[in-house]
């Protein structure tokens, strides 16, 4: 579960995050959404601790990111931003030193990394240095390092961004298994579609703020928009209007 | 945990840097190029030292001359009579030094006037002066017992005829460019703490950002403090393995050389390899601690390499200032100067003084954890991880 209770962030005259609040819960799958620069990244960073907010707090299962940050990173599967791969490593490589820093040993951890490059579609290339990876096998990667450890909540920054056919539907494959599994996941995206079919809620940040929480048939509803695109240019643009 | 934690952390950076093979290796092959330079000079110089001690000097006339042959043959110069001509002698043999004595010689010192002999010799070539300055030294001491002869039988004591007496006392002597370029190798060693670990300082650490791998790692259930400690250990080990690498090279390449040929004695015992080492151990923790920091404010991998050059090129400020003896002993605190005059003292056969040793410890050491703990604070700053 995700609390996220009235954070604010800013970057000298730039007003990153203005009291943003949403809650995420197990089982299900929260996206969000937002145009670039509206704070999607600032918003993850400071979930998973490596931004501090100037005000509010962040809670994983109940504990303090700020407070305890390596605690409430034990908890959590991320898959950041940027997830470059160590190109002399194979992936079962990348996977044993990162479930090790998860306190994963032996046999144990071995089974988890052979658990998840079977979930993510990897068996081919686990043994292979990452060298010259497609995105598609790299986001693999980097999401099968961030469900090795069966973590409680599983943050993932943009993570179709830039993947074709094939890759994107096998994160939303794994996504929905976690989510079966009961984690609570939370992804960023600013693609509605993604957000309309594989979420159960919808966030939508714009500009630092929180415009809309809820799932995608009340945003319709609220906006009383027959499509989502229409509701989201909606949801952002009256607001626009209001700041203006 | 948290010593497994960085256990776990240096064994990825290990395995990571072994598997970057070229690096590895440029980083090793530079480090004992050196040595091997330097063992090739020595080489060549002591052939030539030794040559100049024997080659033999031509001598035109010998039978002139039975009183000077032996004179000569007593100090070591190994003779070669020949009848032919000097300058033809030496047209045959460039380099060759030839004395000749006039058949009239012996005919002159007998009716008690100065005989005249001729000393032939290229004095461009080094090799043919050193001989050619040492046989006048050597007819110049006959010619002063010969005119003692002359002057006892006038009556006279020799000694008030010769008032002045100048010996040379050649401190260079035999092998003194040796015991030079001797000196030279920890030169070599220290250079080899720089060049082993900075391709891992490198990637460990710059390279993470580059390679847009950091904010991943950082989000990690792991303190920023034992990455960077993990990567700052991984760096000094590889920049330690490089500089012992180089000085065990050293001696086993310097113990092929007949350095005793010269009067030099160079065979470092185990013991003194130990101590040896030990110097290096704290040196090669502050560079690797020096060059991580330094690495982690790189961008680019460029920009890296590129400060990472300009910190190797610290041991060179050791051939412009180095400790000796007049040193105050708060200079052992400056590190790198003092682990210099360390290996220098050992090279030279000399024990190390404890209370030195303890300061250039504690100096490198203490300069080591400022670096660490400004490293761990970089790492886990917001606005210098995401460049704010």
């Amino acid at each position: 579960m995700i609390v996220v209770n009235n954070i604010s962030k800013r970057f000298q005259a730039l007003r990153a995050l203005d009291g943003v609040s949403f809650t995420a819960r197990p089982g299900t799958i929260s996206a969000l959404l937002g145009p670039n620069g509206a704070g999607k990244s600032t918003c993850l960073r400071i979930l998973y601790g490596l931004l501090a907010p100037d005000s509010g707090a962040v809670a994983i299962d109940g504990i303090d990111v700020a407070r305890a940050p390596l605690a409430a990173r034990r908890r959590l599967g991320i898959v950041t931003d940027e997830f470059g791969l160590y190109e002399r490593l194979t992936p079962r490589d990348h996977l044993r030193y990162f479930g090790r820093l998860h306190g994963m040993r032996g046999a144990m951890l071995e089974r988890a990394i052979e658990r998840v490059i079977g979930e993510v579609g990897l068996e081919a290339e686990a043994g292979r240095a990452c060298k010259g990876f497609s995105a598609g096998q790299r986001i693999k990667v980097a999401l099968a390092r961030a469900l090795l450890h069966d973590p409680a909540v599983l943050v993932l920054d943009e993570p179709t961004r830039g993947l074709d056919v094939m890759s994107t539907r096998a994160v939303r494959e794994a996504l929905m298994r976690a989510r079966g599994r009961g984690a609570a996941v939370l992804l960023s995206t600013h693609v509605m579609q993604e957000a309309a079919q594989l979420c159960d809620q919808v966030v939508v940040l714009a500009a630092g703020r929180v415009r809309f929480a809820g799932t995608t048939p009340a945003l319709l509803a609220q906006t009383g928009s027959s499509g989502l695109e229409q509701a989201f240019v909606e949801v952002i643009g009256s607001d626009e209007g209001i700041a203006a | 945990m948290k010593l497994e934690e960085l256990w776990i952390v240096v064994s990825k950076e290990v395995m990571d840097a072994v598997r970057d093979r070229r690096s590895m290796m440029a980083g090793l092959l530079f480090a004992l190029l050196g040595p091997f330079v330097l063992a090739g000079v020595l080489k060549a110089l002591i052939a030539s030292e030794v040559d100049a001690g024997a080659r033999p000097l031509h001598l035109v006339g010998a039978v002139h001359a039975p009183g000077l042959v032996r004179h000569l043959e007593a100090a070591g110069v190994t003779l070669q009579a020949s009848e032919d001509k000097p300058d033809s002698l030496l047209a045959r043999s460039p380099g060759a030094v030839v004395l000749e004595v006039p058949a009239q010689a012996p005919g002159e010192l007998a009716q008690g006037r100065t005989a005249t002999l001729a000393l032939w010799a290229d004095m461009a070539d080094d090799g043919a002066r050193r001989q050619a300055q040492r046989v006048q030294a050597l007819v110049a001491a006959y010619g002063a017992q010969l005119s003692g002869q002359r002057l006892l039988g006038a009556g006279v004591a020799p000694q008030q005829a010769s008032a002045l007496r100048l010996e040379l006392r050649d401190m260079g002597g035999q092998g003194g460019r040796t015991a030079l370029i001797l000196g030279a190798l920890p030169l070599f060693w220290l250079l080899g703490l720089f060049v082993g670990g900075s391709h891992v300082a490198l990637d460990a650490t710059g390279g993470e950002r580059e390679r847009r791998s950091l904010e991943a790692l950082l989000a990690q259930p792991v303190s920023p403090g034992t990455l960077f400690i993990g990567k700052w250990l991984t760096a000094s080990l590889f920049g330690y393995v490089s500089s012992a690498a180089a000085l065990l090279l050293s001696v086993v390449a310097l113990e092929r050389l007949p350095l005793y040929e010269v009067g030099i004695a160079f065979a470092p015992g185990a013991a003194l390899l130990v101590q040896m080492l030990l110097v290096l151990l704290p040196l090669a923790l502050l560079v690797g601690a020096l060059q991580c920091v330094v690495a982690l404010h790189a961008r680019t991998h460029k920009e890296g390499q590129i400060y990472l050059n300009l910190l190797q090129l610290a041991p060179m400020l050791l051939m412009v200032e180095e400790l000796g003896p007049a040193s105050p002993g708060s200079a052992h605190l400056l590190p790198l100067l003092s682990q210099h005059a360390h290996l220098g003292a050992l090279v030279g056969g000399q024990a190390l003084a404890p209370q030195l040793v303890a300061m250039s410890v504690a100096g490198c050491l203490g300069a080591t954890a400022l670096l660490i703990a400004f490293g761990s604070r970089r790492l886990g700053s917001e606005r210098f991880v995401f460049g704010l």
